[in-house]
């Protein structure tokens, strides 16, 4: 599996892969802040379910997002075990809450492909690209695409 | 020893520019806003030659002028009037508060610095 | 400091002479010109023209150029003033700023020329232009020309002109700093100088005055300059001396009378040590009347033709001229001027650092928090030496906290004023005339605050002057002044500040607010709505009362949002009306955004934060205090009224319906529109500045929480709405029978 990834070391892109249940999936690393352990979120009222709530980033009030539950996989129920992925989107910050963190990959032009319309239980809308590679299929999430509530309301 | 010119402006920007002409032509430039602190500024600073403006709160250009050739140790010190008013009656109005001379602005940085060369001791 | 700096410096000046002169314009209006203001006002344009000049925005030195001239019009003749002339120079302060940010951005500025026209027309400058077109000219160049230094005293230079000069200075000429010595050494560049000194008048030095002026010359130039350039050399002293300027026809043949060879014939032995050291420029030009003396008569005595060394008589070029008069005091500069007094000391500062400042404060405030935190956890009690240090460290902080929060503390005027020229806009696409009256303009707040009123005020005077103001012809028939009037004033109250907009327009209609509101869908067909309610649905979610949308008004932007942008700063809301005769906007916002005075409660498991300006009172809830009025509406009678409960922990969403209302802690809180709420909490944990955290910069606004903050022990901690919840506590029927009585 390795070799492969090492065959497209060269004038790829780079991505951070982690699980949300028995999933893999993964972001662009250049939205990736900080990748830190979970502490206990305080709620927001009347928010979406698959909000977990706001956390305290060294001053900062940052969003925590339930990404199993956004991806309708399930609601979390977050405890030390999981990890935040803090990332940056459109002007925000905010904090996914994901099972673990696998790999950090460097991905060729080859192994990118574009969604397919498969697996009815998740919203295609929310990816924006495929990378396959052995046997691995990963999801790249579309952080513009789970996040459309950030943005500004109009003045 | 660096030739001192004071410059009396109310002019933010006008001052900026003096400094920025006048030390860039080697000499030590001392500012100040309106005429009285013109005339606080020339006791600390004794400079060689003093630049003003005419028309500035507290104390305009003339009534600076003329206290400063009413004063004892300073009254012969050149001061240059520099102003965008032109008219003749400006000009006689400066030189009888006794003004040495007189430059319109926009300055030319080299008349400037000629005009001043002309006066420094 | 590079020139780009100089430039951003110019446009910052231009930016406070700007709201001078808006300031300055806008007292003229209100209360007539006096000297003070109308010479502040011109030297605003004419410090703007001046650096304008500087850096060859020639579109915005023209421009300001006839601007200056019609305020030194009044200036001269403080009785210039009217109201056609006062709307010219108003116009011209818009397009004035509209031109500097041409400038600025380096666009093509609008044409000025048809109201540079108006300005000259209005205020009769069309001569008076062409004056000093001409007089600029002539004073700008007055530098003698220059020739080679090097040339001098080579005896074979083509002969150009030889001229006599005479040159006798009044005591006056010393008097405005002039050194004679220099004129000598301009001439001496001209070409070839020699230099007499009559010393004929010096008195014995028992009669010698220093202030006096004794000494004479006599020069001989040899140049190829004309005429012009000898007399340029003595620009500045007209009338400060006696000068004659001849030619002389052909040069004489060189005779030593060089001023080299002068130079070099004092080196000689036999040269007097009294001699005036004129080889020297540098010399003091007060030590030379002292040591004139007739030997240097005697050494240049080849020199001299027969008609010199006489005192000159006028010559044909230029005659003696008495000191010209002064002319006419200029009076717009000097009459009535009032005392000079020092201006207040002020620096500027980088609102960055400020900024900086204030961070770090919210830091020391949170991590003052957790030390009180952990002070508690070690098990120091309250009258501890190290709990009493605390205390002493908290009102130390406090206390700096309020200096550096002060710093930003600016007062509301800048904002207000902008207004000014947002009525101007206003009136003049709609047609309406009206005034805008300020009042405690001063008042201070925190700029964080500041920047966010702008857009709202905007829009609400935007909106009293379109739809409130009646146009002049209605006015008029209801006997009302043709200009209306919108009064913007700010005060502070209870640890708020309060604005203000009252214009004395048509205020609502209310039959037709109402039948708009029915039309979307915002209210009922049946609704029992009191005239106050009507008043206020133009903020509701969807509302628009422009039937024509005028260019202003219709710039897509509703009450609603105007509301939102307010409570976003933490603030609230209302307007209320007198049909026929205005309306009146009020708003009240905190007055920082950076800290607040917090109750720290804990709810539903959660701990939550409360502002102390709006809580009333607070009460521990006993069984019996709570009474149910129709099937589920809870009240308290407490302050004289029966106050619904809110169930905090429910209307969260932290909780199910509570059960138990015989325990907890009452909250009386003020929010909404003179609305009040019983907030029932668990506990109330106390009381503590905190720094106020945004929601927003990474989440979203959520309804009922206004903000949020970090507690001392790192938690996060929601700040409530109180406006919010109060205004929409959850509807039961008989809702509207409970609000009439809370009265």
């Amino acid at each position: 599996m390795h070799d492969d990834l090492e065959m497209q070391k060269v004038g790829g892109e780079e991505f951070i892969a982690f699980r949300v249940g028995d999933q893999e999936f993964c972001v662009e690393i250049t939205s990736t802040r900080e990748i830190r352990g979970w502490s206990q979120a305080t709620k927001l009222p009347h928010s979406p379910d698959y909000i977990i709530g706001v956390i305290n980033l060294r001053g900062t009030i940052l969003p925590i997002m339930d990404l199993s539950a956004r991806l309708g996989m399930g609601l979390s129920e977050p405890c030390e075990r999981h990890v935040i992925i803090v990332v940056h989107v459109r002007d925000k910050t905010l904090g996914l809450l994901v099972d673990s963190v696998s790999d950090i990959l460097d991905v060729g032009p080859d192994h990118l492909r574009p969604v397919p319309e498969v697996n009815p239980s998740m919203s295609s809308e929310m990816f924006h690209r495929v990378i396959v590679m052995d046997k691995r299929i990963i999801c790249e999430i579309s952080l513009e695409a789970i996040t459309p509530e950030m943005e500004l309301q109009a003045a | 020893m660096l030739k001192k010119i004071l410059t009396v402006d109310d002019s933010r920007t006008m001052r900026e520019m003096l400094r920025h002409t006048l030390s860039g032509a080697g000499f030590e430039v001392v500012t100040a806003e309106d005429g009285a602190d013109g005339i606080e500024k020339l006791r600390e600073s004794q400079p060689d030659v003093v630049i003003t403006d005419i028309n500035m709160p507290v104390m305009d250009g003339f009534e600076f002028i003329e206290n400063v050739r009413k004063s004892e140790e300073y009254n012969r010190v050149p001061i240059l009037v520099l102003t965008t008013e032109s008219a003749p009656e400006k000009k006689q109005r400066a030189q009888s508060a006794g003004a040495t001379g007189w430059i319109v602005k926009p300055f030319d940085p080299e008349k400037l610095t000629r005009a001043v060369n002309r006066v420094m001791p | 400091m590079s020139l780009d700096d100089i430039k951003e410096t110019f446009f910052a000046e231009c930016a406070d002479q700007m709201a001078e002169l808006e300031t300055g314009l806008h007292e003229i209006q209100s209360s007539g010109p006096d000297i003070e203001t109308v010479n502040a006002v011109f030297r605003a344009v004419h410090s703007i023209k001046g650096g304008a000049g500087a850096f060859g925005f020639n579109a915005l030195v023209s421009f300001a150029h006839v601007f200056e001239n019609a305020l030194d019009v009044i200036r001269n003749d403080l009785n210039q003033v009217n109201e056609d002339r006062m709307d010219l120079l108003l116009r011209s302060v818009d397009v004035l700023s509209d031109v500097i940010e041409a400038e600025r951005t380096g666009s093509e500025p609008d044409d000025t020329s048809g109201l540079a026209n108006e300005l000259e027309t209005a205020f009769g400058l069309a001569e008076a232009a062409e004056e000093s077109d001409g007089g600029e000219d002539a004073l700008a160049d007055f530098a003698p020309v220059m020739i080679d230094l090097a040339d001098l005293g080579v005896a074979d230079t083509p002969a150009g002109r030889r001229f006599h000069i005479s040159f006798a200075p009044h005591a006056s000429l010393y008097l405005k700093g002039h050194d004679p010595l220099r004129f000598f050494r301009e001439l001496a560049d001209l070409g070839t100088l020699s230099v007499t000194c009559d010393t004929a008048d010096i008195p014995k030095l028992s009669e010698l005055s220093p202030d006096e002026s004794y000494l004479k010359w006599q020069l001989d130039l040899e140049t190829e300059s004309a005429r012009e350039d000898i007399e340029a050399v003595f620009d500045w002293v007209d009338g400060e001396c006696a000068l004659s300027i001849e030619e002389t026809g052909a040069p004489a043949v060189d005779d030593g009378a060089s001023l080299d060879a002068f130079l070099l014939s004092l080196d000689e032995p036999g040269g007097d040590s009294g001699i005036p050291e004129i080889d020297d420029f540098g010399q003091d030009p007060e030590t030379e009347p002292a040591s004139a003396a007739n030997p240097v008569a005697d050494l240049i005595g080849s020199l001299e033709a027969a008609d010199i060394g006489a005192p000159a008589a006028p010559a044909e070029t230029e005659a003696e001229t008495g000191n010209s008069d002064d002319g006419s005091e200029d009076s717009g500069a000097r009459a009535g001027k009032k005392e000079i007094k020092k201006a207040s000391q002020t620096i500027r500062v980088e609102s960055e650092k400020v900024d900086r400042l204030i961070n770090l404060m919210g830091e020391l405030v949170i991590n003052q928090a957790m030390l009180a935190e952990r002070i508690g956890q070690a098990g120091f009690g309250n009258a501890s030496p190290a709990a009493l240090a605390l205390v002493e460290l908290q009102n130390l902080t406090r206390e700096i906290q309020s200096g550096v929060m002060a710093i930003r503390a600016q007062p509301v005027k800048p904002v207000f004023m902008r207004m000014s020229r947002i009525i101007r806009e206003v009136c003049s696409a709609t047609g309406k005339k009206a005034m805008l009256e300020l009042e405690g303009e001063h008042t201070e707040v925190d700029t964080t605050v500041i920047e966010g009123l702008i857009d709202p005020l905007t829009h609400m005077i935007r909106n009293a002057v379109d739809h409130g103001i009646e146009d002049p012809e209605t006015r008029q028939a209801k006997g009302k002044p043709t200009h209306g009037t919108v009064k913007l004033s700010a005060y502070h109250s209870s640890g708020r500040i309060v604005i203000e907009i009252k214009d004395d327009g048509a205020g609502i209609n209310r039959e037709r607010v109402l039948s708009k509101a029915i039309e979307k869908g915002i209210v009922a067909r049946d609704a029992k709505l009191s005239d106050d309610d009507i008043d206020n649905l133009i903020f509701a979610a969807g509302f628009s009362t422009a039937e024509t949308i005028t260019d202003v008004s219709g710039r897509g932007v509703g009450m609603d949002v105007v509301r939102q942008s307010i409570q976003a700063l933490g603030g609230r809301v209302n307007i209320s009306s007198e049909p026929g005769h205005g309306s009146l906007f009020s708003m009240s916002l905190p007055l920082t955004l950076a800290v607040l005075d917090g109750m720290i409660v804990k709810e539903a498991g959660q701990t939550l934060v409360l502002p102390v300006s709006a809580v009333l009172e607070t009460a521990t809830l006993k069984p019996g205090d709570v009474y149910t009025i129709g099937k589920n509406n809870r009240v308290v009678k407490m302050r004289n009224q029966l106050i619904p409960i809110i169930d905090v922990g429910r209307q969260l969403g932290f909780a199910d319906k509570r059960t138990d209302f015989t325990k907890g802690t009452i909250m009386v809180v003020e929010g909404g529109k003179n609305g009040m709420g019983a907030f029932l909490v668990d506990s109330i944990e106390g009381q503590q500045q905190v720094v106020i955290k945004s929601l927003e910069s990474n989440y979203k606004r959520v309804p009922s929480i206004a903000a949020a903050t970090i507690l001392g022990n790192g938690q996060i901690a929601l700040i409530l709405d109180c406006d919010h919840i109060v205004s929409h506590q959850a509807s039961d029927p008989g809702e509207a029978v409970i609000q009439s009585m809370a009265g």
